[in-house]
């Protein structure tokens, strides 16, 4: 029941997240792709203009010499965009024509695209420089580039572009994903509320359906199915219940009545008068057990009133403790409670199945401690709970058996003789949910301690 | 006292017939519910034992009709069905008394007798009961025996009261627990008996005549044993 509280919400955050995480990376890989490949083309193909141009410049050097090749340099310079380098050296690096002031020493002139950071003599600042060089006849050296500022700064303005998509698609995935969670658990919600009602007892509850007839729709129709046929399962179940009821329960009180008639007859202590009334003693073990289970079941399955009141639980328990009494006190046993309650606070509850409860647990205590042994009732307000404990110090349970002790027919000791079905427990635990009452065995270090903790809102 | 029962189960109807006539009682028996319902309508009677459960007409609908029609016969219901709402059902359709199947007949002849004399003599007002010397001061919450003072728990004054009310007739563990506790469930111990018994000490321990009789079988009786 709180794994359902709880996994609304959790859901709902993972939904987001999920949704979040799948869009991040997808348009992660596509912006990624785009980012490099443009970068890449822009490099590329500069590099290529490098080359064209150098290319060009290497046929003038063969055509007019050194001579022509100076020319051609020089008037590339002046008139080329800001972006070209150029840089014709001597053998010993001694710049002869050039926008460069020297030749950089990091470049190989075999001819590689080459990023250098180098400084311009005509604007005298360091500049990034994708260049090639080339050694010409004679020792000489040519190198050719380009600025890459510009390319740089476009590759930051795609970079900001990115980011900020990337920014944008979180916000817009998880705005996204907050509306498609909640409109999923929307729909989940309406059949949890709707489960909830029927848990509580209202088996006519069903799901809402929306007109918009989808998945939801049809799974809130084969569950509505479902329920019904529960419905029909369970009022089949109560018309057997009732039948049997009717069937055992007739027969069994015509046999105590022949009992209850034969034995009136017999002069008291008589052999056949002893012999009767054990046989009444037994039907009416017979029959407690089977109203035991009737009634049990009919709890079980919301047939028996449930109606809650506002009850004095001090009262309730002083009842309880104070029918109790003597009869623990005949057992050789003593009972002791302390109630810091105030005597007026009023829970809701149905007051005859927990009377039902608390005079279970204690027959309980007093079947299985024993004399000399002690009931301790106590009921202790802490924040918003109330802590109800009947507690004894008898043999108590042991820790892997006191699951088991609240099932249904469970009886730990199959050699105890006193009979009872096994229900005094479970029956106990099923009027606690009915209450939505916490109910749990602890150990009482030494004996049982049965704990029931009442929420106060 | 004329007795009507409407009951399906032969053997039921024939045993609570025949213990009844057993203790005087003259009774009728009807085994569906128009009958039943007709003859409760049309004949006068002291008291009526209505199964819930009956062919032709639910016992309910015959306890509502009898009671439309403005018979005011005292009705104890019985019911295989011993559940709590059933006997909250019951009560609200107009029954004076519950009886769960399986009962004891000597629980029925308990309940029946207390009804009857609801009927006859009303409720017993007066402010002091007596049963021999054994006085009941209601107003005062007193009791006295032999004009000397007992001293009981409001618990056992409410068992006395209960008891002394029904002076001379059968009362039940099961009728005390829920008239004096008000609870309708069964105890799976003998927790009525020792509440008796400490009572019993209290009143009848250094007197000669024990007031308070455990009718075997049945329950308790208080009063003078003939």
């Amino acid at each position: 029941m709180t794994a359902l509280q709880v996994f609304p919400k959790s859901a709902y955050a993972r939904n987001i997240l999920t949704y979040l995480l799948f869009n991040v990376v997808t348009i992660g890989a596509v912006l990624g792709y785009i980012y490099f490949s443009t970068v890449e083309v822009i490099e590329n193909e500069v590099a290529e203009v490098v080359e064209t141009e150098i290319r060009a410049l290497e046929e003038e050097y063969i055509a007019n010499g050194l001579r022509g090749l100076r020319a051609a340099l020089s008037r590339r310079i002046e008139t080329a965009d800001g972006d070209a380098v150029y840089l014709l050296a001597a053998p010993n690096n001694q710049p002869i024509v050039g926008n460069l002031s020297q030749w950089p020493i990091d470049i190989a002139t075999d001819g590689e695209w080459t990023i250098v950071t180098l400084l311009r003599t005509d604007t005298s600042q360091s500049i990034l420089v994708g260049a090639r060089a080339y050694s010409l006849g004679l020792g000489a050296k040519i190198l050719v580039g380009r600025d890459m500022r510009a390319r740089r700064d476009f590759q930051n303005t795609l970079t900001g572009a990115m980011i900020g998509a990337l920014i944008l698609m979180v916000i817009l995935a998880t705005i996204g994903g907050a509306v498609f969670s909640r409109l999923v658990l929307r729909r989940l919600k309406s059949i949890d509320s709707t489960a909830r009602s029927i848990m509580d007892g209202d088996i006519s509850k069903r799901i809402p359906l929306t007109k918009q007839n989808d998945e939801f729709d049809q799974l809130s129709e084969t569950l509505n199915e479902m329920l019904s046929k529960v419905d029909d399962l369970i009022n089949e179940l109560r018309v057997a219940t009732e039948s049997m009821a009717h069937d055992l329960r007739s027969p069994l009180t015509r046999l105590r009545g022949h009992l209850e008639q034969s034995y009136s007859k017999q002069i008291e202590k008589s052999e056949t008068a002893v012999d009767l009334e054990k046989a009444i003693f037994e039907t009416d073990r017979v029959l407690k057990d089977l109203n035991a289970l009737l009634n049990v079941a009919r709890l079980e399955t919301g047939l028996v009133d449930r109606q809650m009141q506002d009850v004095s639980l001090f009262e309730l328990l002083n009842d309880v403790s104070e029918l109790y009494t003597p009869l623990v006190e005949e057992s050789g046993m003593s009972i002791t409670s302390q109630l810091s309650i105030d005597k007026d606070y009023k829970i809701k509850m149905n007051a005859q199945l927990m009377a039902q409860a608390l005079s279970n647990l204690i027959e309980n205590a007093i079947k299985y401690c024993g004399k000399g042994k002690n009931i301790a009732i106590s009921a202790i307000k802490k924040e918003d709970y109330i802590f109800l404990i009947v507690s004894d110090d008898g043999p108590g349970i042991d820790k892997e058996d006191r699951e088991k002790a609240l099932e249904r027919f469970s009886r730990l000791s199959p050699e105890r003789k006193e009979g009872g079905m096994g229900l005094g427990l479970y029956l106990v635990s099923v009027i606690l949910k009915i209450h939505k009452f916490e109910f749990s065995l602890l150990d009482n270090n030494p004996g049982l301690k049965a704990e029931i903790i009442i929420p106060l809102s | 006292m004329r007795v009507l029962i409407i009951e399906d189960d032969q053997e039921i109807s024939s045993h609570v017939a025949k213990s009844l006539e057993q203790h005087g009682h003259v009774t009728e028996v009807f085994a569906n519910g128009i009958d039943g319902l007709s003859e409760a309508v049309s004949n006068e009677y002291d008291a009526i034992v209505l199964d819930r459960m009956l062919p032709k007409l639910d016992g309910i609908s015959v306890l509502k009709a009898i009671r439309s029609e403005g018979v005011k016969t005292p009705v104890i219901f019985l019911s295989a069905l011993g559940e709590l709402d059933y006997r909250i059902e019951g009560l609200k359709a107009g029954a004076d008394d519950y009886l769960a199947k399986p009962f004891a007949f000597s629980e029925l002849l308990a309940r029946l007798e207390a009804v009857l004399r609801r009927g006859t003599e009303g409720a017993t007002n007066s402010d002091i009961m007596k049963v021999a010397d054994l006085e009941l001061d209601i107003r005062s919450r007193q009791a006295k025996r032999g004009g000397k003072i007992i001293d009981l728990k409001p618990r056992e004054f409410k068992i006395l009261e209960y008891l002394m009310r029904h002076k001379g007739r059968i009362v039940t563990r099961n009728m005390l627990l829920e008239q004096v506790w008000d609870y309708h469930f069964d105890p799976h111990t003998n927790v009525i008996d020792v509440h008796i018994s400490r009572l019993r000490a209290k009143i009848d321990q250094g007197f000669e005549t024990q007031l308070l009789q455990t009718v075997r079988g049945s329950g308790y009786k208080i009063g003078v044993t003939s």
